[in-house]
């Protein structure tokens, strides 16, 4: 069994079907890429595993535990980050009126119980992402690039065993998209993390990156292999890059 | 029986009326997504003007919603524009606040202009005073004219939102904020059209009420604000029929609740509170509504 | 500038703020001395404005460790208070026990309700929850008017402590022969002070970090690991408890409760206001909104009714100029003065930590 499994995953809000049955897998370790459109469903697909959205059917298990399927009462959101899932959003959400200190501690004490062990894996983590020099800014006094890094360092903080980054890249520039791809590496090679990304066009990532590529079309997958694979998929192409990549 | 079918009757009279505030407080609510605690201040603003027109005007109540339905009307744009526009940003939280404080200005200010003495309105004539008698049971006439009048209303709404292209406008505007504006759709505009169309539908309603409860006083507002929210949920947010039912339905516990007296709870004076029992459980069991619908 | 300060330098800075405020709590309870010595038997109604003034601080504080840490706008806070009062009369009326006792029964039939009502209303969001609590509050409200037998209906209770069959009768028995109300101005104040104190205690721990994520987004909270319905029933819980104990306490000092005055919606409002206008999410800012308010309504109170009108536009005004009171605003002045000092210095003691 894969670290991650998602098997026959159906997501439909009342009478619109947003994923319609898609099975993924992902093994530890694995930087895996979900690629597609905007509205493909990847965003769905990451509520579902982090159980912010119910799902329709299907079966999500994560590390051996079944996090919602037939028969079972599925897991709500906090216990399934308890059991090593983290998330960061497309639309970046920090806690504005906190410090990046404080941002990053609320995820430490997720560990801990104790203000001074929070604050000080906090500022350990803050170190290691680069965000020392804004340790005391106020979250909302980032740019960009920083929120995005303080969402996976808050994530990090929890210490989990896989993150979901969602468009974490979008509204980067080359150089800060370079910077994020090397910390996503590195969360990987330091602490053993597993990567799912989710990714519309950013397509350094998907190249340079991912070990694996899953790619998403109207809620189904219709292609999954390595980098090179994709790029010569000819239904991949057809559907969504639209010409071959060079 | 014949209590029966008197209170089922009654019930429906009043629940029209119910049906008619839950509505305009979906216009708000939903076109607008601002909770406002308002409401039933505005039900009271619309049953003064009633009074106002009755005693120094000798107008008769049902004839003044042509001066209560427009003047409301521009009352909300105003308010709209002062008051609400700004703070459609803001948390949820704040606009919650901002309503309730308004709504406490709008009372304190009846209170001062008027008084906290009753204000009588007591027309008199054959609409007013006389009643119909089908077997064992009595129906005030005013009564029976405020539901359809109230029925006509909400029939003319409904036609608006279905067949005008503003009324589409307005259901596109409620259904997705963002995606009506990058379509054209010029949301402030529409904004203040359904607040204008809420507060009057508030006010119409506290012109409907007005021979029935035949006084005015600040504080006879404060039960409608709650009602509003009960009926909304009951009929799920967005809907008119929903709204429509709900407020029926409230109108027949409220009803039965009152007629029926259930002593454990200690009699007439505890009927809301059957209301407020359903409206928790509504938002427990069922939050979209009875009609399912729009979001939570 | 960040909600907690860390380092050196903000250490020292909250023990000088500890001494300061052990300070204040010094002079007040040598207060009420001070003003019998100096104004004789007119000090009653001076104490019982600032016995109004110390509870009211007490309220906004309670009312904020749900509202302003958690921002779950509650609007029938009222019905805690009413709660905690009727544990009060109902000890001595029907039991005839002292309703000093009220003071331990109140805040635990409070929680209990809190538990019950933050089962059924915590998984409803904004405005749902806030109607939730109004239409919670109402019913209790109705109930107290038309349980007659039990709470004596519209008229509520009164009672005279000798009733009771149980000492303490009256607060003498605690302090000794002290003059008239100084005995419960000094109960109150130091209900008020474990209140300011578990707010600050919860702000500057990890359960004030979590209710902020929780205000902040309940989604993001939740994918960090928080269980956000537990935090919010703590938070809702420990503020219930506040709550019901000045309730009780009030009805011990009255001799009297009715629904009109201890179940009353406007009640609700009041609680809040103290917060809002003060500063909500702060732990000084409800004390001082608390203190102000009272005495804005005492100023108020010759002119009659006005008074609900001013809190209603004190309410909009807030609102729209001032959403973070009048601590927010003093804050944020004092930042834009001192902004690039306080930069300066903290500087050095961060790389320090690091």
């Amino acid at each position: 069994m894969a670290f991650l499994e998602v098997k026959g995953l159906v997501k439909k809000f009342g009478g619109l079907t947003a994923i319609g049955g898609v099975d993924l897998s992902v093994e530890e370790h694995e930087i895996v890429s979900v690629i597609g459109p905007n509205g493909a469903g990847k965003t769905t697909i990451f509520n579902c595993i982090c159980g912010l959205f119910p799902i329709t059917e299907g079966t999500i298990i994560f590390n051996g535990t079944v996090l919602t399927g037939p028969n079972k009462r599925p897991l709500k959101t906090h216990e399934i980050a308890k059991l090593g899932v983290g998330r960061t959003f497309q639309i970046v959400k920090p806690l504005k009126e906190l410090s990046v200190l404080e941002n990053v501690m609320v995820g430490t004490f997720a560990n801990t119980d104790s203000m001074r062990d929070a604050r000080h894996e906090a500022e350990r983590i803050i170190k290691w992402i680069g965000l020392g020099p804004w340790k005391d800014k106020l979250a909302r006094e980032l740019t960009l690039s920083g929120r995005k890094r303080l969402e996976v360092a808050r994530s990090l903080a929890t210490k989990p065993r896989m993150i979901l980054l969602d468009e974490v890249m979008a509204g980067l520039n080359p150089t800060e998209v370079e910077e994020m791809m090397d910390l996503i590496r590195r969360m990987r090679d330091e602490f053993g993390i597993t990567a799912v990304c989710g990714v519309e066009h950013v397509m350094r990532v998907v190249m340079n990156l991912s070990t694996r590529i899953i790619v998403l079309n109207y809620g189904k997958k219709i292609a999954e292999g390595t980098p090179k694979e994709i790029i010569d998929n000819p239904i991949v192409i057809s559907a969504y890059l639209g010409e071959p990549m060079n | 029986m014949e209590t029966f079918i008197q209170t089922f009757i009654t019930g429906i009279l009043t629940g029209g009326l119910y049906a008619l505030i839950g509505i305009g407080l979906n216009m708000v609510f939903g076109v607008m997504r601002v909770v406002n605690f308002a409401h039933g201040a505005l039900v009271m603003v619309g049953m003064y003007l009633t009074w106002l027109a009755f005693s120094f005007l000798g107008i008769d109540p049902f004839v003044s919603l042509f001066i209560t339905l427009p003047v409301m009307f521009v009352f909300g744009i105003v308010l709209q524009r002062v008051f609400i526009a700004p703070l459609l940003k803001a948390p949820e939280f704040n606009q919650i606040l901002l309503t309730e404080g308004l709504g406490i200005i709008l009372v304190n200010v009846a209170l001062l202009l008027f008084s906290g003495n009753y204000q009588l309105v007591n027309p008199s004539g054959p609409l007013y005073d006389d009643v119909l008698r089908l077997g064992g049971v009595v129906l005030d006439y005013k009564r029976l004219v405020a539901f359809f009048i109230a029925l006509i209303l909400t029939g003319a709404l409904f036609w608006f939102l279905s067949r005008t292209d503003i009324g589409k406008s307005m259901r596109a505007t409620a259904q997705d904020r963002e995606a009506a504006r990058l379509m054209g759709i010029n949301v402030r505009r529409v904004s203040e059209l359904a607040m204008g169309i809420g507060v009057a539908m508030a006010g119409a309603a506290g012109t409907l009420l007005t021979p029935i409860y035949q006084r005015v006083e600040p504080f006879i507002g404060a039960p409608f604000t709650l009602r509003a929210f009960v009926v909304i949920v009951l009929g799920g947010l967005g809907s008119i029929t929903g709204a429509t039912v709900g407020g029926i339905l409230l109108g027949l516990v409220e009803a039965f609740a009152g007629a029926y007296n259930p002593t454990f709870l200690g009699g007439a004076g505890a009927a809301p509170i059957y209301g407020f029992l359903i409206f928790l459980a509504v938002l427990l069991f069922k939050p979209s509504g009875l009609f399912g619908g729009s979001r939570l | 500038m960040a909600y907690m300060e860390f380092g050196p330098a903000a250490r020292a800075r909250r023990r000088r703020g500890y001494v300061l405020s052990a300070i204040i709590v010094f002079a007040l309870a040598v207060l009420p001395i001070v003003l019998v010595e100096v104004q004789g038997r007119r000090a009653n109604s001076t104490l019982a404005l600032l016995i109004s003034m110390i509870t009211a601080a007490g309220l906004g504080t309670a009312w904020n460790i749900l509202g302003g840490y958690a921002g779950q706008l509650s609007l029938g806070h009222v019905a805690f208070y009413g709660l905690g009062a009727y544990a009060s009369g109902l000890l001595i009326e029907k039991l005839g026990v002292t309703s000093w006792l009220g003071l331990l029964v109140g805040p635990l039939i409070g929680g209990l309700v809190a538990l019950g009502i933050g089962w059924i209303t915590f998984r409803l969001r904004g405005p749902y929850f806030t109607l939730s609590t109004i239409a919670i509050a109402e019913i209790i409200f109705l109930l107290s008017k038309t349980l007659e037998p039990i709470t004596g209906g519209s008229s509520g209770l009164s009672w005279d402590l000798n009733q009771s069959r149980f000492w303490p009768r009256d607060p003498q028995w605690l302090f000794g022969p002290t003059p008239g109300r100084v005995p419960y101005y000094w109960i109150a104040l130091a209900i008020t002070v474990i209140a300011v104190i578990i707010s600050w205690k919860i702000a500057h721990n990890k359960l004030g970090f979590y209710l902020r994520a929780i205000r902040e987004d309940q989604d993001t909270a939740a994918t960090i690991g928080i269980n956000n319905t537990r935090m919010k029933l703590t938070a809702l819980v420990i503020s219930a408890m506040l709550v019901a104990l000045i309730g009780a306490f009030r009805a011990n000092f009255e001799g009297a409760i009715a629904p009109d005055t201890v179940l009353v919606r406007s009640k609700s409002l009041e609680i809040v206001l103290f917060a809002i206008i003060g500063g909500m999410g702060t732990v000084w800012g409800p004390v001082i909104g608390g203190v102000l308010l009272t005495l804005v309504g005492e100023a108020l109170r010759g002119i009659g009714e006005a008074n609900q009108l001013v809190y209603g536009v004190l309410l909009v005004l807030v609102i729209f100029f001032l959403p973070g009171g009048l601590l927010g605003g003093a804050k944020t002045l004092l930042a834009r003065l001192t902004t690039r000092r306080a930069n300066q210095t903290n500087q050095p003691a961060a790389l320090r930590e690091a």
